[in-house]
């Protein structure tokens, strides 16, 4: 048997050709036309393919002694050429399958890059993130004395650190804002790990002080000026050359780069470098709460240990220091938590748990194709046990055509995770840590492999294990086969749960659908295709400078042709965060729970002009507002004078205080139109205004032109530098920009869901389709009868129809009730949208009952207008 | 008018091959045919397709050696020879002919041959 299944073939077809040419020479003997001849020899042969079919099947029984291999070729060669016989059935499989292990393969890989993989630190489980609680119970970063406290005290920790991030602008000639992170000294043995180049600061480093850009705000802070480059930053901006020992410029003064650090930690902590911080305790406040704690647990200490360390440490500062630590105390947050975040840690699990499903409704409909497929093929099977076909044989046929579907499918998904990879890292949110690092996944795609191989066997299977059960003969007389399968109720049910589950899918789309299309129309009340921001990075000037430098660029800018207005800002319009403040209403007892949390912007000169926002009742901001010995005034939202007054009118007048206890007391001027730049969770848009520009080290100056094409970001740049040469201006860009990038996060869900839904939508129908099918088949007999009575095709449409179509509606209505009871879970993802939306769930129900019918219609009419011969002979 | 000829019954046809080959010849597959024609009378209708899979099935048992040989006409043809276990088997094959022809004649109300 040497030589393989190509000889063996050869050979088979050479004796049959043999046989029919000795035919052929005898009939011509005989006197027949030699065309006559071959024909009449081919019909007395018989079905010369059928014959070649059944002798290789011997032959290939004949095998098992001849080697693993060469048997296992045969069956890979058999299933090959099974399999493109029928190409729908084929393609259909594997596409199916290929769906799910491919959806799986892509979410999996994004989930483990960005949930999954531990801290790029070791040891990792034993690293926290260490917060302060107000007494009202938000979070808070810790103060310097507290820290330094809590570094002093807990001895639950082998280590903490502490540090805090800002922008600077790097480089003197076209200068870039980066973030800088300024670390205590143990900063980075708290982490762990070996920076990959230099080293990081040295103890006298930290110790020193007059660093560049030491003023935070109000805060000042030491330290020498080394620093040490993240990974990113390196290649980015110095091409991956060496580095260590350069100087570089930030905010105009030289810095030593002493070191690199590896390529994870810029990843996981979102610094483009890292800075000495020296901390002088006993001049910080208490009050001033910028420090992010890192720390690193001490060994045989579990996290429940140290934040009981920690809490009694903060009863005794409470102790110590009523007057600021009343009432505070600690929380441990697993570091992992802290930086990844618990929504999308939760949103990954959810994503997986998603995907999962997927897969799961792929190998369904797989397995109601196969099954249909082996109510189709029962009559081989029997006419091949009964020819004395093993039934060993057979079992392994199937098993090695299963496993060729699957293989064929575990191909074709990575092929379909491979282009869908690249397209979700780009609709993923870009603020999500380790996006960079998602890849194709091994161990993703062997799993789903695993799946899809394992389902393509013991669906492929089925066909045998029936066969096995019935007596061949019986089943031929019948002349229905070996047909059968599991009962047909199960497989009714999982079509039915399929279809349901996608119908949920579908109103989830709809729903969050809607939610995207009402964030995207609503009016923000600020004119974002007209207005650029353009943030300036003010920490090279002293506190005392910034007022006047801001002033000078906004009257450069609003100066500029096709310019109308321009001012500035304390926070970037659909930025993340803002500043917030609790307030007390004049005449209204208030406490620190009951006091409305509102919003508040610095409004320089010309920004309600920027913003184009008009006073509804009383003024804006004058000149005189802004001098230091001024009345102090505030502009109101809307929203908020309705808060204060009931109404817009009786607001202005009225007096308000910043923070709840009432003592810094401000009189409401003027009522401007609400702005809505936040996210759909952060509403109502309580806002109220302060006059000035402000002494933080970013001002934003928003720009307001008469049309898109009246200037653009270079004129911007080009007349900040002309002015102040070494200005960094980060990213100016249009508001309509940053209201787009707010959205990320709703585009991604919505798209993610309509994806989902859209791969289920597939799967069902061709769920259905398989069941329909199935039933067709079974009942093949019973249509020709009916045709050859006289049964129009509409009619024999309707009656196979009939079961496959209930089962699919049910599946319909099932799904519309398992929606309205999953669709709560997503309210707090809506915006302006109904959970109970009509419309979102009557389009998902519309757009699935359709498609089940079309899915049982194809098979039906295919029947219908099969000739009863046809069927009947078959 | 003649009779038509009669149907092979499954399992007849790997009787009738195993007789062909009794004789110790190596024959291919239409010499067999040609054998059993001639041996019958015609009286047996073979599907000719047939054949070749009952072969196949036999050599696979062992009771037939086949081997390539380039035939009278100058063709390459399949010979199959009868193996030791093929002899056997065509022993057991009579024995259980003889009891089924013996019964086949009690049904149609032959008296048996005593």
């Amino acid at each position: 048997m040497k030589g393989g299944r190509e000889v063996g073939d050869r050979r088979v077809d050479e004796e049959i050709r043999h046989h029919i040419e000795e035919r052929i020479d005898r009939l011509i003997e005989s006197g027949v036309e030699p065309a006559e001849a071959r024909s009449r020899a081919l019909v007395s042969f018989g079905d010369v393919d059928e014959v070649t079919r059944e002798l290789h099947t011997i032959d290939v029984d004949n095998v098992r002694s001849a080697g693993l291999l060469d048997a296992l070729a045969r069956d890979v060669s058999h299933a090959v050429r099974t399999l493109r016989r029928r190409p729908r059935f084929t393609a259909m499989t594997v596409g199916t399958l290929a769906l799910g292990i491919g959806a799986a393969t892509a979410i999996f890989g994004l989930v483990r890059a960005v949930i999954l993989e531990p801290l790029p630190w070791p040891d990792p489980d034993r690293l926290v993130h260490v917060q302060q609680v107000a007494p009202d119970g938000r979070l808070f970063s810790h103060s310097v004395p507290d820290f330094a406290d809590l570094r002093d005290g807990a001895n639950a920790f082998a280590s903490l650190a502490a540090m805090t991030a800002s922008d600077v602008a790097l480089g003197e000639e076209d200068p870039v804002s980066v973030t800088v992170a300024r670390v205590t000294a143990d900063f980075f043995d708290v982490l762990g790990g070996r920076p990959q180049q230099g080293r990081t600061f040295s103890a006298e480093e930290m110790r020193g002080s007059g660093g560049p850009g030491t003023v935070e705000g109000d805060v000042v802070i030491g330290g020498s000026s080394v620093v040490v480059l993240s990974h990113g930053l390196w290649q980015a901006r110095f091409g991956g050359g060496p580095v260590v020992g350069s100087d570089v410029v930030i905010e105009g003064r030289p810095a030593t780069v002493i070191g690199v650090m590896a390529a994870g930690w810029d990843r996981m902590l979102g610094a483009d470098l890292w800075m000495p911080l020296a901390l002088s305790p006993s001049a910080a406040s208490r009050e001033d709460h910028y420090l992010d704690v890192v720390g690193r647990l001490a060994d045989g200490r579990s996290l429940a240990a140290a934040q009981a360390s920690a809490e009694r440490l903060a009863t005794s500062l409470a102790e110590m220091h009523p007057a600021t630590n009343e009432g505070w105390t600690v929380r441990l947050t697993p570091l992992k938590r802290a930086l990844l975040g618990e929504d999308r840690i939760r949103a990954g699990w959810v994503l997986l748990g998603a995907v999962g499903l997927l897969l799961l409704l792929a190998c369904v409909s797989v397995s109601n194709l196969l099954i249909a497929r082996a109510s189709t093929r029962g009559m081989e099977m029997s006419v091949r046990l009964a020819l004395g076909a093993g039934r060993g044989t057979l079992m392994r046929q199937l098993l090695v055509e299963s496993l060729v579907i699957g293989l064929l499918a575990t191909v074709a998904g990575v092929a379909i995770a491979f282009v869908l990879l690249p397209a979700l890292r780009a609709l993923t949110p870009a603020d999500t840590p380790r996006i960079d690092m998602v890849s194709l996944d091994m161990w993703a795609t062997l799993f789903a492999a695993g799946v899809g191989v394992v389902t393509g066997v013991i669906f492929g299977m089925t066909p045998v294990a029936f066969a096995a059960k019935r007596d061949p003969a019986s089943a031929l007389r019948t002349g229905r086969g070996l047909a059968g399968g599991p009962g047909e109720r199960v497989r009714s049910l999982l079509v039915a749960g399929q279809v349901a589950l996608t119908v949920a899918l579908l109103v989830g789309a709809g729903l969050l659908g809607s939610t995207f299309l009402r964030l995207q129309l609503t009016d923000t009340g600020l004119p974002v295709e007209r207005v650029w921001s353009v943030p300036l990075m003010m920490a090279r000037y002293s506190v005392e400078e910034r007022a006047s430098a801001a002033g000078a660029v906004r009257r450069r800018l609003a100066a500029l042709p096709g310019v109308r207005a321009a001012g500035s800002t304390s926070t970037l319009p659909f930025g993340m965060g803002g500043t917030v403040n609790t307030i007390a209403v004049e005449g209204r007892p208030s406490t620190a729970e009951s006091a409305p949390f509102v919003r508040w912007r610095l409004a320089g000169e010309g920004f309600f002009d920027a913003i184009d926002a008009h006073a509804l009742e009383g003024r804006l901001f004058e000149p005189v507002d802004f001098r230091a010995d001024a009345e102090p005034v505030v502009v109101v939202g809307s929203s908020l004078a309705r808060l204060v007054a009931g109404d817009e009118r009786s607001a202005v007048g009225r007096r308000i205080a910043i923070g709840w206890d009432g003592t810094n007391w401000r009189r409401i001027i003027g009522v401007v139109r609400d702005v809505e730049d936040l996210r759909p969770q952060e509403q109502p848009p309580l806002t109220f205004y302060l006059p000035g520009v402000g002494v933080m080290s970013t001002v934003v100056m928003l720009v307001r032109v008469e049309g898109p094409p009246a200037i653009d970001a270079t004129a911007i740049r080009d007349a900040i530098h002309d002015l102040e040469p070494g200005l960094p201006v980060p990213s100016v860009e249009r508001l309509e920009q940053s209201e787009d990038r707010r959205l990320a996060g709703e585009r991604f869900q919505f798209l993610l869901v309509a994806a989902f839904s859209l791969i289920a939508l597939v799967l069902a129908i061709i769920g259905v389709y398989g069941v329909t099918r199935y039933s067709v088949t079974q009942r093949v007999r019973e249509v020709c009868v009916r045709m050859a009575l006289g049964a129009r095709p509409a009619d024999v449409v309707r009656l196979l129809l009939g079961r496959s179509l209930v089962t699919a509606w049910c599946g319909v209505a099932a799904g519309l009730v398992l929606a309205l009871a999953l669709s709560t879970t997503i309210e707090s993802l809506l915006f302006r949208t109904s959970a109970r939306d009509p419309l979102a769930f009557l389009g998902a129900a519309a757009i699935a009952a359709l498609a089940c019918l079309l899915a049982t219609l194809i098979p039906a009419r295919q029947a219908s207008r099969t000739p009863p011969a046809t069927m009947l002979s078959t | 008018m003649a009779d038509s000829p009669l149907p092979v019954l499954r399992g007849t046809l790997e009787f009738l091959a195993l007789r062909a080959l009794a004789g110790g010849r190596s024959f291919h597959g239409f010499e067999i045919l040609d054998w059993i024609h001639a041996t019958t009378a015609d009286e047996l209708s073979v599907e000719e397709g047939a054949l070749y899979p009952a072969l196949h099935r036999m050599e696979k048992r062992g009771w037939l050696k086949a081997r390539w040989s380039v035939s009278e006409k100058g063709r390459r043809a399949k010979y199959y020879r009868l193996t030791a276990a093929g002899r056997k088997a065509l022993r057991a094959e009579e024995g259980k002919w003889a009891r089924y022809v013996a019964a086949m004649d009690r049904l149609a109300g032959v008296e048996p041959v005593e």
